[in-house]
């Protein structure tokens, strides 16, 4: 419910333990790492920045290889865990003893040549396999001739040539050649829609003539190097070499495929040399003298002991001190709320963090972001296959932080749109007359019947929140001893809103008497002693009584932007009927289908419910998470919160694939949650 | 009951209002969503793994078109164009079925194309910053109020028209 | 609105793209660690984590670097060709690399030795091909712009057997072929943006001319159309003190960099060519905040030919053994 409270450490100690202290600070991941070189760059302590690159080339080469292993590999991986994992990104567990083992356990060396000289096998396949494919498609036009290639050509008298004319040449081209050359001879092979495939006869001696008259036609002239037998013999040939070789490229394949299985280890291998490189890089934002370094960073309060314990384990050559952030510094923004209310700091999270010292909304927004929820699908069927689809999600992936978190917010959303749904009468969107009796005794309002109702309480659970907003900051200026302002400025305003609210009902219901005349009066009064104090107490320190009454009477202009932030909150209706109206429509579709279509209409109306259903329930899922949120971040968090902080992010292990286990390692996963 | 404005009578109102409010909130979600998907192909093309947020921001705009459906389908069943009831809709009550979707029409068709606009403008953030997928969803939902509001109108105009 | 409608459904895609690769620049921090890194070794090893690596892994000398930075633009090019909607805008950015290949072939032609390189592939003609046809002064061969450019400078040449000539008619050809294709897109920032350069190279022009004691007449024919500032103002203000130059261009943001350039009786040159990289540098910025459009894609294009720019001075600077303190400084002024 608050924000964890940090100190600001700074170590420095000899060269020599630079390394095994980096790896002590990633596995225990506890300290958020400040670069010290752009904090001292502009001071006088500049020398001391250093210009060190700490040494990864061995790692960078190795992570090279690693990875042109899994690229290689993962085309011969089957698709797993289908669309849903791949979304959501699955990790594995791991022990870290293992993880730390993994470059010994792995032969990469053999992996990757083995990968490079299958590669290698592959490609020089492929050029082959494509090569003799377009000498067959070149061949095919000339399966009927009976010569060999090796007798085309000249002979001591006669030329044999082959080539093609443009189809449409053909006769004239044979015609001109009768007539001039008698000794000639022109034989249509094969044909098709664009090409004559010919053998031309001819004898040496009126070889110019006929190459006029056949180039004049359009003739060229086809050769093929290499090839001696008849085309059909050839052809055979080809057809056995390329069956060799996808023979060969299958045998290959399968090998390659054997290697898939070696897969996982060198995931978790990559995730350790990523790990290594870390290492490497967290050290650009140390300071480095010849003998020394020295590091700066948050920890938590509560983990100054462990910390202090850890480092002192390594080296007795460790000098760190600790420091409370000074006023103009701004430390590094952990959540911490108890295990129920941490889900909802996803939403929290996504508008942006507090600042340091500033009060955390996580539970305040939670128990009112699940009402709106529940009222947008508003519905007990959807309601009910969120949370059971949930705790499935949450099964799957409770490896994954996030997920589980939105899983956790899901499966309450769902919770509350069951409700909300019940007391609506709205079951798979199903009409309400036609409802069991029981369903519909529990009914207490009808939105589509009655959406006026709807509409007023909706705006009421916006006036509600908005007020709760009022509170938060009237409790927050307390806190932090501007108390002036938060009892009578804040005082002022929940005093003013609710009088005004209640005129403000009675001035739309146009001169009919539906507030008792009692409560008329007490509305009145509340309101004008609600302006005196937000007029008097907007600025309490003003310098002078015009600037203290200036002031408060913009504040006091101010408070016209909660109708506007009271009238936002008809989405939850809006939202909450088109969840209804849709699948009702669907509803409608289907029946039609089951009244039209003979035979098979009762299929095709299932079909049309459950794929409709859940389109609606997926679209409406979108629409529930971002309105909510946004009447929190807009609304809500207007009244109070200022946000502005940066995440408390530890140095340590990260993975993307993984998930570390180990006695090591700490119990406290909000910390490594908080990386990503 | 034959009276006609503009040529047409109640009845044709009628179904020219569920008709367009359809059709222009679908026109506007189609230009909104293709904005950001055309943009968001591009992202995925480089960087694969965004899909999740990327898909959120697309589909966003899309509420408009599923508003305008809804009012169309309120104005079919309300008023009986499914049945022969619809014959008997007077042109006064026509005309009103049709002002009373206007605010759908127009807002829908407007909002989800700027909200597209927005959304796009979200997916740019988002190929920085993967973790911005979030503000941009919240900049892109600020855009869709005004939908939200039109179509709470929409619907207490066509409900008021229905009560005679 | 019109834009707002056609501008993501048509550029979107490639936006889409180029965003993600914005962020895998290099970015002023690894310039820095690339400027402060101990030897050319130590810079390839920076370089592996980038789209860079795969083109450094055999270089050694500066002459591999001028190759593998070209090739890296080659493929730069041939990117962004493939997704880019319109192709004219590459003919943009290739063209400057076909009229600097075609002078230096022109005044190798006319027995003149130029030390200047060749970019073969970075250009739209092909190079050796366009060099034998301006040998054999064969333009039927040359595509338009670069055939009517090659040969007005010709004629120039024969005219006056200047050199120079080569130069100014070929620039003026460049500049105005840009202008056009420019102009056709309609779009009011790469207008401004050709239209500032333009100017710019007027500017260096006028300076040049005026450091070398040139005539009014020679100033009057190499300057350059379509500017923002009128050729008129150059020229009736070129026997003046700098003062009344500065003065017609108060309105303008220009007017510093000129006064700032001025250096006793002369202009510094150098100094305005790093000033004039730092505006247009700047006057790219707000595109940075332009969701979609021809903006954001023009802006990439020269934002990676400025990086590849400084990673030419870094690396080769570093091999040739420019002291780090003196690479910064030069190549912070195009860059950070």
């Amino acid at each position: 419910m608050a924000v964890a409270e940090v100190e600001k450490i700074y170590l420095a100690a000899h060269d020599s333990i630079r390394e095994t202290l980096v790896e002590t600070l990633q596995k225990k991941g506890l300290v958020h790492i400040v670069n010290l070189r752009k904090e001292l760059s502009e001071t006088e302590l500049e020398e001391l920045i250093g210009d060190f690159e700490p040494d990864s080339k061995d790692v960078d080469f190795v992570l090279s290889r690693v990875n042109f292993v899994l690229d290689f590999l993962g085309e011969f991986q089957k698709k797993e865990g289908g669309f849903l994992s791949g979304m959501m990104g699955e990790k594995t567990e791991v022990e870290l003893s293992e993880f730390e083992k993994i470059r010994a356990k792995v032969d990469l060396e053999g992996i990757y040549e083995e990968c490079e000289s299958l590669e290698g096998r592959l490609n020089a396949i492929e050029t082959e396999l494509g090569k003799l494919e377009n000498v067959r498609k070149e061949l095919k036009p000339w399966m009927p001739l009976d010569i060999k290639f090796i007798d085309i050509g000249e002979t001591e008298n006669t030329i044999f040539a082959i080539g093609q004319f443009p189809v449409l040449n053909f006769d004239k081209a044979e015609h001109e050649l009768e007539d001039s050359v008698i000794e000639s001879s022109l034989d249509m092979i094969n044909k098709d829609s664009q090409f004559a495939y010919v053998l031309a006869i001819f004898l040496k001696e009126r070889s110019t003539e006929v190459n006029q008259i056949l180039s004049k036609y359009g003739f060229q002239t086809t050769s093929f190097a290499n090839l001696d037998d008849a085309p059909e013999e050839e052809v055979a040939e080809i057809a056995e070499q390329i069956y060799n070789l996808q023979e060969e490229k299958k045998a290959v394949i399968k090998k390659a495929k054997d290697l898939v299985s070696l897969k996982s280890d060198l995931i978790v291998l990559k995730n350790y040399l990523e790990n290594m490189k870390n290492r490497a890089k967290v050290q650009l934002n140390f300071a480095k003298t010849e003998k020394a370094f020295m590091l700066e960073g948050w920890v938590r309060k509560e983990d100054v002991a462990r910390f202090k314990k850890e480092v002192s384990k390594l080296s007795t050559e460790v000098d760190f001190t600790f420091a409370d952030p000074k006023e103009n510094e701004n430390p590094p923004v952990m959540l911490k709320n108890n295990k129920w209310f941490t889900p909802f700091e996803i939403v929290t999270s996504l508008y942006g963090y507090p600042k340091y010292g500033e009060l955390d909304p996580t539970a305040y927004l939670a128990p009112f972001f699940i009402i709106f929820f529940g009222i947008c699908i508003g519905d007990v069927g959807y309601g009910l296959i969120l949370t059971l689809a949930s705790l499935w999600l949450k099964k799957k992936f409770r490896a994954k932080e996030t997920i589980r978190n939105f899983a956790v917010l899901f499966i309450w959303g769902g919770l509350a749109s069951m409700v909300a749904g019940a007391l609506t009468g709205s079951w798979f969107t199903i009409e309400t007359e036609s409802l069991p009796l029981v369903l519909r005794k529990m009914i207490i309002l009808e939105p589509l019947k009655d959406p006026v109702t709807f509409l007023v309480f909706c705006f009421l659970f916006g006036f509600a929140h908005l007020l709760f907003g009022v509170v938060l900051e009237m409790y927050d200026n307390i806190r932090n001893g501007r108390w002036i302002e938060g009892i009578f400025r804040e005082g002022g305003k929940l005093i003013l809103l609710p009088g005004i609210a209640l005129l403000i009902v009675q001035m739309l219901s146009m001169g009919k008497e539906v507030l008792p005349a009692t409560l008329l009066s007490v509305a009145k009064w509340m309101s004008i002693v609600g302006v005196v104090l937000i007029v008097w107490f907007t600025e309490p320190n003003a310098k002078s009584i015009f600037g203290r009454i200036g002031s408060g009477v913009y504040g006091l202009y101010g408070m016209t932007s909660f109708i506007g932030d009271t009238i936002s909150y008809s989405r939850l209706m809006a939202l909450g009927l088109a969840t209804f109206l849709i699948g009702w429509g669907i509803n409608i579709i289907g029946g039609i289908a089951n009244d039209m279509i003979p035979f098979v209409g009762f299929v095709i109306m299932a079909i049309i419910l459950v794929v409709g259903h859940l389109f609606n329930l997926v679209i409406n899922l979108i629409s529930a998470f971002v309105h909510p949120a946004r009447l929190q971040y807009v609304e809500f968090f207007g009244k109070f919160f200022e946000g502005g902080g940066r995440p408390f992010k530890p140095f340590a292990l990260d993975a993307k694939n993984l998930v570390f286990k180990g006695p090591e390692l700490l119990k406290d996963d909000k910390l490594t949650s908080n990386l990503r | 009951m034959n009276e006609t404005l503009l040529l047409l009578n109640g009845y044709q109102w009628a179904v020219l209002a569920a008709s367009l409010s359809v059709i222009f909130g679908g026109i506007g979600s189609c230009i909104g969503i293709a904005s950001a998907a055309k943009m968001s192909a591009g992202v995925l093309a480089e960087d694969p793994d965004k899909f999740g947020g990327l898909l959120v921001l697309c589909i966003l705009p899309g509420t408009q078109g599923i508003y305008g459906f809804i009012t169309g389908l309120l104005v079919v069943v309300f008023f009986g164009l499914l049945g022969g009831d619809g014959k008997s809709i007077v042109l006064a009550q026509g005309v009103r079925i049709f002002l009373g979707c206007m605010p759908v029409m127009i807002m829908c068709l407007v909002s989800a194309i700027f909200q597209g606009a927005v959304s796009t403008a979200g997916v740019g953030m988002v190929a920085k910053r993967g973790e911005a997928a979030g503000q941009g969803m919240i900049l892109s939902a600020l855009v869709e109020t005004y939908a939200v509001l039109s179509l709470v109108v929409s619907l207490f105009l066509i409900m008021a028209a229905q009560a005679g | 609105m019109l834009k707002a409608l056609r501008d993501p459904l048509k550029y979107g895609f490639a936006v889409g793209r180029i965003r993600v690769r914005e962020t895998k620049m290099l970015g002023a921090n690894r310039l820095d660690r690339l400027i402060g890194a101990g030897d050319f070794y130590d810079q390839k090893r920076i370089l592996v984590e980038t789209d860079y690596g795969n083109f450094f892994q055999e270089a050694a000398t500066p002459e591999d670097v001028e190759q593998a930075l070209n090739d890296y633009l080659a493929v730069l090019y041939e990117f962004l060709e493939e997704i880019y909607p319109e192709k004219k805008i590459l003919s943009y950015f290739r063209s400057r690399y076909d009229f600097h290949n075609l002078k230096v072939f022109l005044k190798a032609k006319y027995g003149e030795k130029s030390t200047e390189r060749i970019w073969s592939k970075l250009g739209m003609l092909d190079a050796e091909v366009a060099k034998e046809r301006v040998d054999e002064g064969n333009l039927d061969e040359i595509e338009e712009p670069y055939a009517s450019a090659l040969l007005e400078a010709m004629e120039k040449f024969e005219e006056d057997k200047d050199s120079q000539q080569i130069d100014v008619v070929l620039d003026r050809a460049l500049h105005l072929y840009l202008y056009e294709v420019a102009k056709r897109q309609k779009n009011k920032f790469f207008l401004g943006y050709v239209k500032s350069l333009i100017d710019l190279a007027n500017l260096k022009l006028f300076m040049r001319a005026r450091n070398l004691n040139k005539e009014a007449r020679f100033v009057e024919d190499a300057l350059l159309d379509h500017g923002f500032i009128p050729k008129g103002d150059f020229i009736s203000a070129y026997y003046d003190a700098p003062e009344v130059l500065i003065g017609k261009l108060k309105e303008t943001p220009y007017a510093k960099i000129v006064q700032d350039s001025v250096a006793g009786q002369e202009f510094d040159l150098d100094f305005f060519d790093r000033k004039a990289d730092d505006f247009l540098v700047s006057f790219l910025k707000p595109a940075k905040y332009i969701a979609v459009g021809l903006e954001p894609l023009i802006s990439y294009i020269i934002a990676k030919e400025n990086e590849v720019k400084a990673l030419r001075i870094i690396l080769i600077g570093r091999l040739s053994g420019v002291s780090a303190q003196t690479i910064k400084e030069r190549v912070c002024a195009q860059y950070v």
